[in-house]
């Protein structure tokens, strides 16, 4: 067993358009052991949905290496990451990406599908999954869009959690939630994470990360840790406080 | 991904957008319903021409002679010998006669033949028996009538109580052996009654000359039947030193001049084939244009689909998804639409079919004849429409559903 869920070294992602080359992350080491609840805190265009889909599978290293569960992801194939993807990986979205024609159980079950688990298991471990996050039984047959923004972000973490996956990740999930809601999805991950699951979530919301067990900053697609960043930030205010000083006495 | 799965995607995919995918498989049930409609109509007509002129009838050659006295059997027989690539001849004559029974009399019409008519025609006995080489060497008097004839002559009395009875017919009593289906395909109108009768019985009792005026000729399976006359009117000329050397010749002075002709229904037959072969061509074309027109239709509404679906497309690969499951789940869509289509075209197919059989029959004089026109629904086309349609889905699925497998998922899960 691999000492990290995750384990990223030295990453860095350049994407190449017709503008010319962005440096999306540069240099991201970044290891998070079994259990952990990591967040991932930065402003917006500082390399945070980059670096999950890196982490995620979706997308590859332009260099550095990263390793899920000891698993050298660079090299795999499309096809191979799909696998990956499908079973030990959950995802969860900023827009729950729910599919509107299905029920809430079809969707549940939406990744079980491209795996190899029989059909007779996978209602039980949907029915598991939604019982974990709480959406009453009455809603499991309905559309996904006759839902609640809060119910329907809840079918989407039961959807990352019904194949078991080694580690969740979440890319902004209360984005789009009223700060009551948010409270009430965070809540929950902070439960998942406390029966031992992997968890790391984007965000750019500080309140969100007092949740988590760990928080790193990302800015222009490095990774800082709390502390870095508390120095970074005093430094910052003490040479503001200087400027201040100085206009002060003009 | 199980087949199961696949196929509940694809039907929860479809039926979210029913009105859409009922209008893009229009040109792919167009074209089936055409194919299924002319072909049923197609089987239908030969079928009836096929009960008309019997299975034989292109294989048969008529030879008919005039001027020439004392043509005999043997002479008949030394054809059959002579020219190479036929199975037998057989003489036949028309007599007339008034028949009449003890309470009806009506004007007869006779054909006199030889047993082997009946495997040379469609004609099928249903009662009693065929006149035999006895009856024949005999010249006995007996007489075949055929069910329109019967009830002309009995009425309601059913063809196997009629036979055994007997018939007055020009100046002798007759026994009727046996009872056909039709002798022609004309008798069931007006009141002339239309018999068969052993060639010898005809021609010395009702017509008096013996000499051999007209032959039916099987040509062997397989023979070529241009080549097959050829010879005949050959050999007939140089036997019978025939003036001109094939058409009848009526321009030829006083007397009967000697002259043969030698037919075969073969060419009318070939014709009529041909145009409904070349009908049958056009059909094809036309509804190979509709497929096609419908093909790119469900190609446009796939390649719609796989634009609308992109977010849809992002999320299963980011949830596990390969190239492959993606493929299949939009060519099935493909394959699925173009196999509904096909299934409605054919029933659409054989209602039309049924509706048009009518006015096809007509315009094509086929109507004239007697029995309705009924079309033939063959379960091969059916099985061919099907196919058909399955493998225009594939064709026509295949590039929207590669372009949907070979998305990004990143980017896919980003479009707005
Ligand atoms: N596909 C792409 N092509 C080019 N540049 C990109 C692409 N995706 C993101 N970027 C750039 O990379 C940087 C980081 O983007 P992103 O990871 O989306 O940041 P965040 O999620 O923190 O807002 C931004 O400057 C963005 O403009
Ligand atoms: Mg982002």
């Amino acid at each position: 067993m691999a000492k990290y869920v995750l384990d990223a070294q030295n990453v860095h992602r350049i994407y190449e358009s017709a503008a010319g080359y962005t440096a999306a992350l540069r240099g991201v080491t970044l290891q998070v052991p079994k259990g952990e609840f990591l967040c991932v805190m930065g402003p917006s265009g500082s390399g945070k949905s980059t670096l999950m889909n890196i982490l995620g599978g979706l997308d590859r290293p332009t260099s550095g290496t990263y390793k899920l569960e000891g698993l050298l992801m660079n090299d795999l194939t499309d096809d191979e990451l799909a696998e990956i993807r499908g079973q030990r990986l959950g995802f969860v979205f900023q827009r729950y990406n729910l599919l509107e024609r299905a029920t809430v159980m079809r969707n549940v079950m939406m990744p079980l599908i491209y795996t190899d688990v029989p059909k007779s298991e996978r209602e039980g471990r949907a029915y598991k999954a939604l019982r974990v996050v709480g959406l009453p039984e009455e809603y499991y047959d309905h559309r996904s869009n006759e839902l609640s923004g809060g119910q329907m972000q809840r079918v989407a973490i039961a959807r990352a959690l019904v194949n078991n996956p080694a580690l969740i990740l979440a890319d902004e999930p209360t984005g789009a939630l009223d700060s009551a809601t948010s409270e009430l999805v965070m809540n929950l991950f902070a439960n998942l994470a406390e029966q031992g699951k992997t968890i790391v979530i984007i965000t750019h919301d500080p309140e969100t990360c007092a949740w988590g067990d760990r928080t790193v900053h990302i800015r222009d697609g490095r990774l800082f840790s709390d502390e870095e960043e508390r120095a970074l930030v005093e430094a910052a205010l003490k040479s503001n406080a200087g400027v201040q000083a100085r206009r002060g006495n003009t | 991904m199980k087949p199961s799965d696949l196929v509940h995607e694809t039907w929860s995919a479809l039926s979210a957008n029913r009105g859409r995918s009922a209008l893009t498989i229009l040109g792919i049930v167009i074209g089936i319903a055409a194919v299924i409609t002319m072909n049923s109509i197609i089987a239908g007509i030969s079928v009836q021409q096929s009960q008309m002129f019997g299975a034989n009838a292109a294989r048969l050659v008529a030879i008919r002679l005039s001027g020439i006295d004392n043509f005999t059997v043997d002479d008949m027989n030394e054809i059959a010998q002579s020219v190479p690539g036929y199975d037998y001849l057989i003489p036949t004559v028309q007599g007339t006669g008034n028949i009449s029974t003890n309470t009806k009399k009506a004007s007869a019409d006779v054909t006199g033949t030889d047993p082997r008519y009946l495997s040379a025609h469609s004609t099928k006995l249903v009662a009693g028996d065929f006149f035999d080489e006895r009856d024949m060497e005999e010249a006995d008097r007996v007489l075949i009538m055929d069910e329109p004839g019967v009830k002309k002559l009995f009425g309601k009395k059913p063809p196997t109580e009629v036979v055994g009875e007997s018939v007055h017919l020009g100046n002798d009593e007759y026994l009727i052996k046996g009872v056909v289906d039709k002798v022609n395909s004309w008798s069931t109108w007006g009141d002339t009654v239309y018999c068969m009768a052993p060639y010898p019985t005809v021609s010395i009792r009702l017509t008096g000359t013996t000499s051999i005026k007209q032959m039916e000729c099987m040509t062997s399976e397989g023979s070529d039947i241009d080549t097959v006359m050829a010879a005949t009117k050959q050999y007939l000329n140089e036997h019978y030193h025939l003036a001109s050397s094939d058409e009848e010749d009526g321009s030829g002075g006083g007397g009967s001049p000697r002259s043969v002709s030698v037919t075969s229904d073969k060419s009318i037959l070939d014709q009529v084939n041909q145009s409904m072969a070349s009908f049958q061509a056009i059909m094809v074309i036309v509804s190979g244009i509709s497929l096609l027109v419908g093909g790119i239709g469900i190609m446009n509404m796939m390649l719609t689909n796989v634009t609308e679906r992109i977010r849809e497309i992002g999320l299963r690969k980011a949830l596990g998804a390969k190239r492959f499951d993606i493929t299949s789940q939009f060519i099935l869509e493909s394959v699925c639409l173009c196999i509904a289509g096909g299934i409605i075209g054919v029933i659409l197919g054989i209602g039309g079919a049924y509706v048009l059989v009518g006015p096809m029959g007509e315009s094509m004089g086929m109507s004239s004849t007697g029995d309705p026109l009924t079309p033939v629904i063959d379960g091969a086309s059916i099985l061919n429409a099907v196919l058909v349609c399955t493998v225009t889905g594939l064709i026509f699925g295949w590039y929207p559903a590669r372009s949907a497998a070979r998305l990004d998922p990143v980017e896919s899960l980003n479009h707005q």
